[in-house]
């Protein structure tokens, strides 16, 4: 520290947003927390149950088949769309108009509602009527309402061509804003293209990468509406995803405590989740200690010895 | 007056943990700010200050929480204070 007191009045600022916050998100979540204690079945007739509910939904089957089913759908998710969202970023001119074109014809899913983009594949992979279904079965037997399998391909294929604009838009922002300088410096070098793209680009893309990681794992751990609308989290449960699941409890059977337990679980796994990602991702832009160990100290004074003298310094602590 | 509480049922456990978290949001900015915090590595294996192993230590023992609940016939309480014990391991340690 330089032994000034920093002003940090400026927080005061914040207030506004912490009251919306406290409105859109606080109340509710106190609401929903209240909920999970009790079975409430009218007004006045309410009866504590203490942790029952989240005993029931930790040990529900069903529950633990929609997260593990939600969880290797995220994945997937992740592993298709940054990988292909680097590579069409990469792809895309980045002047003139064909960059602007290119742009808009990458923006478009992305403007779509999702209610929309969930009819407009329903439509398109029916096997009779379909553009999508109909080429597809010239090939093999396909019928998302009958076949596991189809309905997870069409829930994959479907969010790639929804999200994976979001993922490319972000990641062409970060090679625009890379400076020439490092391209000339590694021609100079005469690296590949991969090794531009390893050395140079995968670095300087670490921040937008991270953003996308975290909206693309939220967005489809929390996803609902398309697979609702294409195939109604079937057949039977395949393609059930914990947003669809909790919906069912909390409107359909209007379990409104076991619901509110789920909900601040789900909570949870998020928060661990997303806490994960964004460490591992800026685990070097962590601002350092500001208290160090003697470990550290002595590693780092070792460091400053000149070579020879270090090699013996290491050889006699050892 | 209009009562902006009354339409959530409220039961005390509830209340007593979101006013425990309100009172330690406030107590950690005003320690915060006449003591501002060490950042440092614990055995967590990153640097951290004390805020975020609060919160480290909150999320852990929550989690602690939900994976006893899924063992048929745990005993809730003492779950609960080893969960205890390991948060505050993680905020003295971590």
């Amino acid at each position: 520290m330089d032994g000034k007191k920093k002003n940090n009045r400026a927080w005061f600022l914040v207030l506004p947003v912490v009251f919306v916050v406290a409105f859109t998100a606080i109340i509710p979540l106190m609401a929903v927390a209240n909920y999970s204690l009790q079975d409430i079945q009218g007004a006045s007739n309410r009866l504590f149950v203490g942790l029952d509910f989240f005993k029931r939904v930790a040990t529900d089957p069903n529950i633990q088949d929609a997260f593990t089913r939600n969880l290797t759908l995220s994945a997937q998710i992740l592993l298709i769309q940054i990988p292909l969202g680097i590579f069409l970023a990469r792809l895309m001119p980045r002047s003139g108009w064909k960059a602007s074109a290119a742009l808009v014809v990458v923006a478009i899913p992305l403007i779509i509602p999702w209610n929309v983009v969930g009819t407009t594949w329903r439509i398109f992979t029916r096997s009779d009527i379909g553009l999508g279904g109909v080429l597809v079965n010239q090939f093999f037997d396909y019928n998302l309402s009958e076949d596991t399998t189809d309905a997870w391909a069409t829930i994959l294929v479907m969010d790639t061509w929804h999200w994976t604009p979001l993922v490319t838009l972000l990641v062409y922002a970060g090679l625009r804003s890379i400076p020439q300088a490092y391209y000339q410096a590694a021609a100079i070098d005469g690296a590949s293209r991969m090794a531009v793209f390893r050395f140079v680009e995968l670095p300087k893309l670490r921040r937008v990468l991270m953003i996308a990681i975290l909206l693309r794992f939220m967005d489809s751990f929390m996803m609902y509406t398309e697979p609702f609308v294409v195939t109604g989290g079937g057949p039977g449960s395949s393609t059930q995803t914990l947003s669809i699941l909790l919906t069912t409890i909390a409107i359909g059977q209007f379990d409104l405590g076991v619901a509110g337990a789920f909900s601040l679980m789900y909570f949870l796994f998020i928060q661990i989740f997303s806490f994960i990602f964004f460490t591992v991702l800026t685990l070097d832009e962590r601002p350092g200690a500001t208290k160090v160990t003697p470990k550290e100290k002595k590693a780092a004074k070792l460091a400053k010895e000149p070579k020879q003298v270090r090699s013996k310094l290491e050889k006699v602590q050892k | 007056m209009f009562d902006l509480f009354d339409w959530i049922p409220w039961t005390t456990p509830v209340a007593i943990v979101f006013i425990g978290v309100a009172l330690m949001i406030t107590g950690l900015t005003i320690w915060g700010h006449y003591r501002p915090p060490v950042r440092r590595k614990g055995f967590l294996g990153i640097v951290t200050d004390r805020t975020e192993r609060v919160y480290i230590a909150i999320v852990s023992f929550a989690l602690v929480m939900v994976i006893s609940f899924a063992i048929v016939d745990s005993d809730t309480a003492i779950w609960a204070i080893s969960a205890l014990a390991m948060a505050v391991v993680i905020v003295i340690w971590g």
